[in-house]
């Protein structure tokens, strides 16, 4: 790390180029004081130094719980207002990051029984990851670290996202998968999933998106998707009919097949059928390459 | 034209702490020690290169301040070698805090320090640096406690 550039430039070069050079200093001069006041508090006053990866990885944590009080108001951390009362949105946005915190734990707390019986070890210990990142989530001063790790792929990974946003994207995602995975007999789903792995108790891979797959391919021939059991005929009207579309036409209709899919599930969540959909939309992509 | 008034946080910190030392003559003058300006100066500055060898950074007073305050009394320290081991001190410090992995608060070692620079190594800078504080902090980061001069066999170093 660049030592002058850590102590003259806390906020890292994220600030809105709408900024005056003297309001930019402003705000950095804020943000030095922020740090200076949180890393004395870390250090409970034992410290008047730390190392500057310390300091970089509190200065980092500031950042994301100022960005969650912006983001809270509708703006976001570049918009941020050079005459604001720093430390008051810190509390700000350090409370709206144990909102987020309370409402992840809920959600976690009811995941235990919704999880299928699905005999796989990555899959069956994802409650416990989570619950491991909430041990070791430290949203004070370390609030944009993703504690743990969770062994379980996910379709539509979260992997942009840092800290309580990160683990509440999974949570929400992991469970709009186990709400399509439940629709399913799961003598079904275990026979689908076996049949690609030598292992199904140690394969590393998402559950989902072979059975989404599976029935999207099902609806798109025309016959029901919850047999899970596509035969080559089905395979070949398929691919006839795939090559026939354009890209553009190819997408939409995996796209409408996954809406018509979810109604036909009782999906009713907005979310839900906006997951599906950019599921389909994933697949339709991924089979042309 | 207009002027920018501000400074940046560094320059603000070294106008603080070069007043911070100035203010400490007044005591340390009683033990015949004091700092001039250019000796100020240059101690700010070797402040910061001390932070920047050793990967740290500082906010508020810093520990320039209570260093001077604790070891202006050593009767191993007088107006010639002040400036000089001062400075020894400064780097020592900051090597310090990171070879304990900052497990000893600052001003607990800058009496360790003030202790064993007098007790121990007699005003000797390299006993000081070479022995004791390495000791120190080798007991610190396992566990055991900071002034226990013996190895994990009870044995006397």
């Amino acid at each position: 790390m660049d030592y002058e550039g850590a102590l003259t430039n806390p906020a890292g070069g994220q600030l809105s180029p709408g900024l005056t050079e003297e309001q930019a200093n402003r705000v950095r001069a804020s943000l030095w004081q922020l740090l200076a006041v949180r890393t004395k508090l870390y250090t409970m006053g034992d410290s008047s130094s730390v190392r500057i990866e310390k300091a970089a990885e509190l200065s980092e944590s500031i950042l994301y719980t100022l960005n969650a009080y912006q983001k809270s108001i509708g703006s976001d951390i570049s918009h941020i207002n050079p005459d604001a009362d720093f430390v008051e949105m810190f509390d700000l946005g350090l409370a709206e990051l144990n909102r987020q915190l309370d409402s992840g734990k809920r959600a976690a707390a009811v995941l235990p029984a919704e999880m299928l019986p699905i005999p796989n070890q990555f899959y069956q210990s994802v409650p416990d990851d989570i619950n491991d990142f909430f041990r070791q989530y430290d949203v004070y001063y370390f609030a944009h670290q993703s504690a743990g790790f969770i062994g379980y792929p996910l379709n539509q990974s979260a992997d942009g996202l840092q800290g309580i946003q990160y683990i509440n994207e999974y949570l929400r995602r992991f469970r709009i998968e186990n709400r399509f995975l439940a629709r399913f007999e799961l003598d079904a789903v275990i026979s689908l999933l076996s049949a690609g792995t030598p292992s199904l108790e140690y394969h590393v891979g998402n559950f989902f998106e072979p059975v989404f797959a599976v029935s999207i391919a099902l609806l798109l021939v025309g016959k029901t998707p919850f047999s899970l059991n596509i035969i080559d005929s089905d395979r070949i009207l398929l691919n006839k009919r795939f090559f026939e579309w354009s890209e553009a036409e190819r997408v939409e209709r995996f796209i409408a097949a996954a809406l018509n899919m979810a109604r036909l599930m009782g999906l009713r969540e907005d979310s839900d059928n906006a997951y599906l959909a950019k599921a389909a939309e994933l697949l339709a992509v991924q089979i042309r390459h | 034209m207009e002027q920018s008034f501000s400074l940046s946080p560094v320059d603000m910190q070294k106008l603080q702490t070069a007043q911070e030392l100035r203010d400490t003559n007044d005591l340390t003058s009683k033990f015949g020690l004091s700092l001039t300006d250019a000796q100020i100066h240059g101690l700010v500055e070797k402040r910061y290169e001390a932070l920047r060898d050793t990967g740290r950074i500082e906010f508020g007073q810093g520990i320039l301040k209570k260093l001077l305050f604790e070891f202006c009394d050593s009767p191993y320290i007088d107006s010639a070698n002040y400036e000089e081991v001062v400075w020894e001190l400064v780097d020592s410090f900051y090597y310090f805090k990171n070879e304990s992995d900052d497990l000893i608060p600052d001003d607990e070692l800058i009496a360790i320090m003030k202790d064993h620079y007098d007790n121990r190594a007699h005003g000797s800078l390299e006993y000081l640096n070479g022995t004791s504080l390495e000791d120190l902090c080798r007991n610190t980061r396992y566990g055991y406690e900071t002034d226990d001069d013996t190895d994990v066999y009870g044995n006397q170093f």
